[in-house]
C-alpha cells in the first residue's frame, strides 16, 4: 500500500476562484508536510488556463488509507466521487448561496444550489470530520444537526498579494479620480446593483471625478452581468468599469489605484477580498452579513440597513476626511497583524490529526 | 441602520451625520419608471421571462442619447477653462454627433428587429417540432396504453 495521501475534491477549478485558491494553498501545505496531494474536479468544470493544477475527476482513485477533503458549496459530479471513496472523508463547508438569488438569472445554477441544500445532510453524515470556513457557516451546520464542525477560516496568503502591479492596468487609470473598487464574482448574491446606485449618488452629488471599478468574472451569471451593464448605462454612468477577471498582478494594480473597497453583498460565507483590500491599505466598507464580520474583525467600516444615499455619503467621508480614513486604516493594520501571525500549517495539520508532521 | 467603525458602534454619531447629509440627494436617479428599469429583471420568474423582459428593455433603449449634459470639471482656473473648452467642442461638433447617432440608432433598431424575427422563427419551429413529436409518439404507441 502507498504512503497515505491527502487529496481534494472541488466542484470546479478556476484561477481567481476562492475555493480553488484555498485548495491550492492546502495542497501546498500538504506537500511541504510530506504528503502526496492532488486536486480533482469534473473535467467540464476546469478552466483551461488552470488545467495544469487540477486533475479530472475520472483520475480520482484514492486508497483506504488516504484522506479526501471535499470542498462543498454546490452540487456537482464530485459529490458522487466523494460518496464512493473508501478514503477518510473530510468536508469543508463553504456555504451554499441561497438559490433564490439565481432564480431570475439562471435556473440551472438555482437548481444546482437547491440540490446542494438537499444533499448536504447526507454528505455531512458520511464525513469523518466536518470543517467550515467561518463560524457563520459552522453555525448553519449546527442548525442542520451537525454541531461539531470545526472552524478553519479561508486562508490568506500575503505572498500572493506582494506582486508588482500590472502596468497596463495602471495606465488605464492615470487620470486622477476617486476610485471605488469591488472585487468578487459577478453574481446576484453580491447585489452589485446596490453599489452602483450608491456610486451614482456619490458621482452625481459628491465627487463627479470618480470611478467605480468592478473586478471579477461574469462566468457564473452572465445574465446578471448584462443587467448590471444595462443599469449603469440607465443611470448615465460612464465611469463604471466592468473589468471582468483580473490576474494577480492586475488585482495588485486595482488595489493600488483604489481609494475605497466596497461591497454590498447580501450573502457571504467569509469574503477573502475584504482581507486582501485591508492588506493593501485600502479602506474597506462592507455590509455586515454572513461571514463578513469574521473576515473584518474589529476593522474597517461595517454597516447594516444603509440607504444608497447614506452609503454615498460614507464614501465621501472616507475620501475627504483624512482623520476618519486614518482611523479606519489603523484598525485594518491591527486586523492584518492578527491574520499574519496565524499558524496556518500547524492549525491545518492539527485539524487533520497529523500533528507529527508539523515543522518544528 | 447600524455603523461600526474600527469595531466601534458609531450609529448615533457617524450614522446620524450620514443620514443628515444624505437628505441633499434629491430626484430620481433613473430616467425610467421602475417597470422599465434594468432592475425589473430581478423580478423575472425564470430564464424565459428574463429574456422576454430583456427584449422589451432593449427595444426601449436602442437609441443613443445626444441630449445636452452637465460637463464636469476639476476645481481651479485650469479646470474651469477646460470645462469651457469641452462645452465649446460639444456645441461645435454637435452636427457630426447627431448624424452619427442617427446612423447608429438605425442600425441598433434593425439589429433588435432581426433578433425579434429570429425569436419568432425559432418559436414557430419549436412548436412545429413538438407537434411532430406528439404525432410520431401517437403513431408508434397507437393503443398500447388503452389495452394495458
Amino acid at each position: 500500500m502507498n504512503a497515505p495521501a491527502i487529496h481534494q475534491l472541488v466542484a470546479g477549478f478556476a484561477t481567481g476562484d476562492a475555493i480553488s485558491h484555498e485548495a491550492l494553498a492546502l495542497q501546498d501545505i500538504c506537500r511541504k508536510a510530506g504528503f502526496a496531494s492532488e486536486i480533482y474536479a469534473p473535467a467540464d468544470r476546469i478552466a483551461t488556463d488552470a488545467s495544469h493544477a487540477c486533475h479530472v475527476l475520472a483520475d480520482f482513485q484514492p486508497q483506504a488509507n488516504d484522506t479526501v477533503i471535499f470542498h462543498y458549496s454546490i452540487t456537482s459530479p464530485a459529490t458522487a466521487a466523494f460518496r464512493s471513496s473508501p478514503a477518510r472523508k473530510i468536508v469543508i463547508y463553504h456555504n451554499i448561496t441561497p438559490p433564490e438569488f439565481f432564480t431570475p438569472f439562471d435556473a440551472s445554477i438555482a437548481g444546482q444550489l437547491t440540490e446542494a441544500r438537499h444533499e448536504l445532510k447526507d454528505i455531512l453524515s458520511q464525513a469523518t470530520d466536518i470543517w467550515a470556513d467561518s463560524a457563520f457557516n459552522a453555525a448553519e451546520l449546527g442548525e442542520l444537526g451537525f454541531p461539531n464542525a470545526k472552524v478553519f477560516p479561508l486562508l490568506f496568503r500575503p505572498n500572493e498579494q506582494d506582486i508588482p502591479p500590472d502596468p497596463t492596468v495602471l495606465a488605464k487609470f492615470t487620470v486622477p479620480m476617486k476610485n471605488i473598487l469591488f472585487v468578487g464574482r459577478i453574481a446576484p448574491n453580491k447585489c452589485i446593483e446596490e453599489l452602483i446606485t450608491a456610486f451614482a449618488w456619490f458621482h452625481r452629488n459628491i465627487e463627479p471625478q470618480s470611478r467605480l471599478l468592478i473586478v471579477g468574472s461574469d462566468r457564473s451569471a452572465p445574465t446578471y452581468y448584462a443587467m448590471l451593464k444595462m443599469y449603469a448605462a440607465e443611470l448615465g454612468l460612464d465611469t463604471v468599469f466592468f473589468e471582468r477577471f483580473a490576474s494577480s498582478s492586475g488585482l495588485s494594480a486595482y488595489y493600488q489605484v483604489a481609494d475605497i473597497f466596497a461591497t454590498t453583498s447580501q450573502h457571504e460565507g467569509y469574503c477573502l477580498p475584504l482581507v486582501e483590500a485591508m492588506y493593501k491599505n485600502v479602506p474597506v466598507v462592507s455590509r455586515r452579513v454572513g461571514g463578513t464580520p469574521e473576515a473584518m474583525g474589529n476593522a474597517g467600516v461595517q454597516f447594516e440597513d444603509l440607504k444608497a444615499e447614506e452609503l454615498a455619503e460614507l464614501f465621501g467621508l472616507l475620501c475627504f476626511d483624512p482623520s476618519f480614513k486614518q482611523t479606519v486604516i489603523e484598525s485594518q493594520h491591527e486586523r492584518i497583524k492578527t491574520l499574519l501571525v496565524r499558524p496556518v500549517n500547524e492549525e491545518f495539520l492539527g485539524l487533520l490529526g497529523h500533528s507529527q508532521f508539523v515543522p518544528k | 441602520m447600524r455603523i461600526l467603525v474600527a469595531g466601534k458602534d458609531e450609529t448615533k454619531t457617524i450614522g446620524s451625520e450620514l443620514t443628515r447629509r444624505a437628505a441633499r440627494h434629491q430626484g430620481p436617479l433613473s430616467p425610467w419608471a421602475p417597470s422599465d428599469s434594468a432592475l425589473s429583471l430581478k423580478a423575472s420568474r425564470d430564464m424565459s421571462d428574463y429574456l422576454d423582459r430583456f427584449g422589451k428593455l432593449m427595444r426601449l433603449r436602442y437609441a443613443l442619447c445626444t441630449d445636452s449634459f452637465s460637463i464636469s470639471g476639476k476645481p481651479g482656473v485650469s479646470g474651469s477653462l477646460l470645462k469651457k473648452v469641452k462645452a465649446f467642442l460639444w456645441k461645435l461638433l454637435r452636427y457630426q454627433h447627431d448624424r452619427m447617432a442617427h446612423q447608429q440608432n438605425a442600425i441598433n433598431e434593425l439589429v433588435i428587429s432581426a433578433q425579434d424575427f429570429q425569436n419568432v422563427l425559432i418559436s414557430k419551429n419549436l412548436t412545429d417540432l413538438e407537434q411532430r413529436i406528439k404525432t410520431l409518439e401517437a403513431q408508434s404507441h397507437p393503443t398500447n396504453l388503452k389495452v394495458l
